[in-house]
């Protein structure tokens, strides 16, 4: 890659589809070509630790992502004073998938609750399409605009069987 | 601005990146290609370090046909792209361009605030008066009587949008009106632009041949303007208010001091720049 100013380097940086040239193209073969080049850019980049936090034990698991991993910890905080181990995966790599890295994080477990922000529990489904998830799978998705509370979550954690 | 004018020997043609436009035949925006690589032959300037950035539309094309720096981005989004890169490379001749669409109804606050910020850097809208890229939709400057579109089958009733009176009153530093049908002139213009430090607008008619046919008139309606430059505001303005939209020439020379912050961090190696978005 060249910087402005760098001598024979000059090149348009098109958000229309190009060829490998730069140059905007219509070609079905270029998008092709550069939709798998994406892909493949996106797929082999090394994510290390970062796709997800994972913490604490336990055969019981949530599932979460974004803004709903703050009361997500906090349940499990709760459950911790307890006495009742429970992992948390907080995902922030929705994409690419990261098949054996879930499959490594939740091994052991035996009951999975998603807890997610939305009507339609669309991480929930999205989930269930894209990973072979462990053990019994429960959801919990609740719209906005009111935070999910901690104790929803811890809520559903001990009352499992009522849900 | 004030960058060493150091390629004498190159000519228009070598501004050029070889790329066949895909605009189509008779459409103004040829003509404009034309005048932009006429300017930056006259100051001689490196093509490494010029900068075109653009937005969506059939004028936002342009920087693919140049061979400079050219970054062509989001509809609507030239301007602020363009002032990061000036602000962050001020070293560099940092060009905006795109259509009447693109700057006036989706970036018409970027522009507002671009003229009001003053970055040191020139904007060319190639006005035709409609979308042409999708097809010929109003657009904020299309007269409010124009109902060729189906989507205003009585026109939009909305009176018309006047891109130098706004730009006079956001704060631009520089304005000035050319015609694609006088690339030369035009040339002129966009030189005297560039070299003028501060947020340099030029305002490019431009026709649109396919949804706009009778814009080829326009070569007829334009007409230089009888008076010179000015550089009081007020005389503008006033000058604005007789003005036809045909007037052709330098309206405006203000001596705001361009808005340039303290730099805080410079990489001079693209591997620097990689590094960043390493993990
Ligand atoms: C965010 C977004 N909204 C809408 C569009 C559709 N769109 C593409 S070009 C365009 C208007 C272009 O008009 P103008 O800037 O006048 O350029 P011209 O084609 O006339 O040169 C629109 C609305 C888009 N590409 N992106
Ligand atoms: S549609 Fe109009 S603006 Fe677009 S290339 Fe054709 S003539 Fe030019
Ligand atoms: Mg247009």
């Amino acid at each position: 890659m060249t910087l402005p100013g760098m001598p024979g380097g000059q090149y348009t940086a098109d958000g229309l589809e190009h060829n490998p040239l730069g140059n905007p193209s219509s070609r079905a073969e270029d998008h092709s070509a550069q939709l798998e080049k994406r892909k493949r850019k996106l797929e082999q980049f090394e994510y290390g630790d970062h796709w997800a936090s994972i913490e604490g034990s336990g055969e019981t698991a949530v599932i979460t992502w974004g803004s709903s991993c703050g009361p997500v910890r906090e349940a499990l905080a709760l459950m911790a004073a307890e006495g009742i181990p429970t992992r948390l995966v907080a995902i922030r790599l929705l994409l690419p998938i990261q098949p054996e890295r879930l499959a490594s994080a939740l091994k052991g477990v035996k009951r999975v609750l998603v807890v997610e922000q939305s009507h339609g529990a669309q991480f929930h489904l999205y989930l269930r399409a894209h990973y072979d998830l462990p053990g019994e799978v429960k959801s919990l998705a609740i719209p906005g605009p009111l935070m999910i509370r901690p104790d929803a979550v811890y809520h559903r954690l001990t009352h499992w069987e009522e849900s | 601005m004030e960058r060493a004018e150091t390629s004498p020997s190159l000519k228009a043609r070598d501004y050029k990146s070889g790329l066949k436009p895909v605009w189509c035949p008779g459409c103004g925006d040829f003509s404009v290609l034309q005048a932009v690589t006429k300017a930056l032959a006259e100051l001689a300037l490196a093509p490494e370090d010029v900068a075109l950035v653009s937005g969506i539309g059939c004028s936002s094309r342009l920087p693919a046909y140049l061979d400079v720096y050219g970054f062509h981005a989001v509809h609507g989004r030239a301007l602020p792209v363009a002032t990061g890169l000036k602000i962050s490379r001020p070293e560099l001749t940092v060009l905006a361009a795109g259509g009447d669409g693109d700057g006036f109804s989706i970036g018409g606050n970027h522009f507002m605030h671009a003229c009001r910020r003053n970055v040191d850097m020139t904007y060319i809208v190639m006005d035709n008066q409609v979308y042409g890229m999708t097809k010929g939709q109003a657009s904020p400057t299309t007269d409010p009587e124009w109902d060729k579109s189906k989507l205003t089958p009585d026109g939009t009733q909305i009176s018309a949008y006047y891109p130098l009176v706004i730009a006079l009153a956001s704060g631009a530093n520089f304005i000035a009106r050319a015609s694609s049908s006088d690339p030369n002139g035009a040339a002129k213009v966009i030189v005297d632009a560039i070299r003028h430090p501060g947020f340099s607008f030029v305002h490019m008619l431009s026709p649109c041949v396919t949804f706009r046919p009778e814009q080829r008139l326009w070569k007829k309606s334009v007409h230089p303007a009888p008076v010179a430059a000015t550089k009081d505001p007020a005389v503008a303005a006033r000058r604005l208010m007789t003005d036809d939209n045909f007037y052709l020439g330098t309206l405006y020379e203000g001596s705001r001091k361009p808005y340039q912050p303290e730099l805080i961090a410079s990489v001079d190696l693209p591997s620097e720049l990689e590094a960043g978005f390493l993990l």
